[in-house]
């Protein structure tokens, strides 16, 4: 078992033939993704990576019964993209794209929830079931199949908690980027929900930052109902208040969402909380005893 | 370079310290790139490198193998302990 995706998950992507496009795609079917095909629109009728191109999302999911799309198209089309593709019935849509304008987002978020589809992203890595089926940019081989289920609003800090806890053996059942925006398709919680559900994740390791109060809420939910032991960080301890710190969620605004508040949230609802990156996969060693 | 110039242009910045987890990037063309910036920006502090990912091995040899005055590290937290102890800290 594994969240969200696996080695069946027929995958499409829009924005296939553009250069970030190609280049992932490419990774992701040397990974083992089963990719069936992609969208340009206007070059519909032809080949690309020995996959079938489509004008639509529509005209794709009809001819190659895609469930998951995954979008690398420019932020000012990314609203058009996440909003054609669940028109067109995908139920999975990964969306990598920074820069999405938090407006769009008001209006994505809204109509994709109604209609029950889930979105990761945007502004994020993407997700991995490792073995199985890589959808984002992360680097396939730092990833091995296991039993730690990593959820992070950070790239280049998720693949840290990989790394480490590959470098251990303990491997990932799953790994979910949610991305650094202010409203993210999908939050902690969500993902969260899923590793408790699943029997393959034995321990999840939360990678969370400065803004907001998605950290906050995620203790809440941890508190009353995840069961499996969570180690976590939160990154942006000596960020200065109201700067934005790379990513555009990053921020403390009016004094909240810093990291300290974060850290005290976590430990309250019983999450083992490391003060360095470089600990999580020793933490994670100690809280379960592997 | 940018980046660079930037830190030096602040007195107070001792040692500076480049974290690379490659994923999308090679470390060894991310090597190439921080010795070019190096020389052309003339460093005066010391400079800690640490790699990771896509081809990790081979920008450390890169760095080792240049003629600029560059310290690897080999994790995350000897990064950390030696710009650290580059600056003379404790």
């Amino acid at each position: 078992m594994s969240i969200l995706i696996d080695k069946s998950t027929k995958v499409i992507c829009q924005g296939f033939t553009g250069s970030q496009g190609t280049l992932h795609s490419e990774q992701s079917m040397a990974y083992g993704t089963k990719m069936v095909g992609g969208i340009t629109p206007g070059k519909g009728g032809q080949e690309h990576l020995g996959l079938p191109v489509f004008n639509t999302v529509r005209e794709a999911v009809e001819a190659t019964g895609a469930e998951a799309s995954v979008i690398y198209v420019p932020a000012a089309f990314a609203k058009d993209g996440m909003l054609e593709a669940a028109a067109a019935g995908i139920k999975l849509i990964v969306c990598i794209t920074e820069g999405v304008p938090t407006l769009d987002m008001l209006v994505v978020k809204a109509s994709l929830d109604a209609q029950g589809v889930r979105l990761i992203g945007p502004n994020c890595p993407g997700v991995i079931t490792p073995g199985e089926c890589k959808i984002g940019i992360m680097p396939g081989d730092i990833h091995l199949p296991g039993k730690v289920g990593i959820v992070s609003r950070s790239g280049t800090l998720t693949y840290e908690a990989v790394k480490q806890t590959t470098d251990l053996g303990f491997g990932q059942s799953s790994c979910v980027g949610i991305g650094g925006d202010p409203i993210p398709g999908s939050n902690f919680i969500d993902i969260l929900g899923m590793f408790e559900d699943d029997p393959q994740t034995e321990a999840i390791v939360m990678v969370g930052e400065i803004g907001g109060t998605a950290e906050e809420e995620a203790a809440e939910f941890i508190k009353s109902n995840v069961t499996k032991p969570v180690v976590g960080y939160i990154a942006g301890v000596t960020a200065p208040p109201g700067k934005r710190m790379g990513h555009a969620g990053a921020i403390i605004a009016g004094g909240k969402g810093t990291a300290d508040e974060k850290f005290a949230a976590l430990q309250a609802a019983g999450v083992t909380t490391v003060k360095s990156l470089a600990d999580i996969g020793k933490t994670l060693k100690e809280v379960t005893g592997w | 370079m940018k980046p660079l110039r930037l830190f030096l242009s602040d007195e107070g910045v001792k040692a500076v310290l480049i974290n690379i987890f490659g994923g999308i990037v090679r470390c060894d063309i991310i090597a190439e790139g921080i010795i070019g910036a190096v020389k052309d920006v003339g460093v005066t502090v010391p400079v800690v490198v640490r790699f990771e990912g896509n081809n990790a091995a081979l920008g450390v040899k890169t760095l080792a193998e240049s003629d600029v005055d560059i310290i690897a590290a080999t994790s995350l937290t000897d990064a950390v302990e030696q710009a650290v102890k580059a600056t003379g800290g404790a």
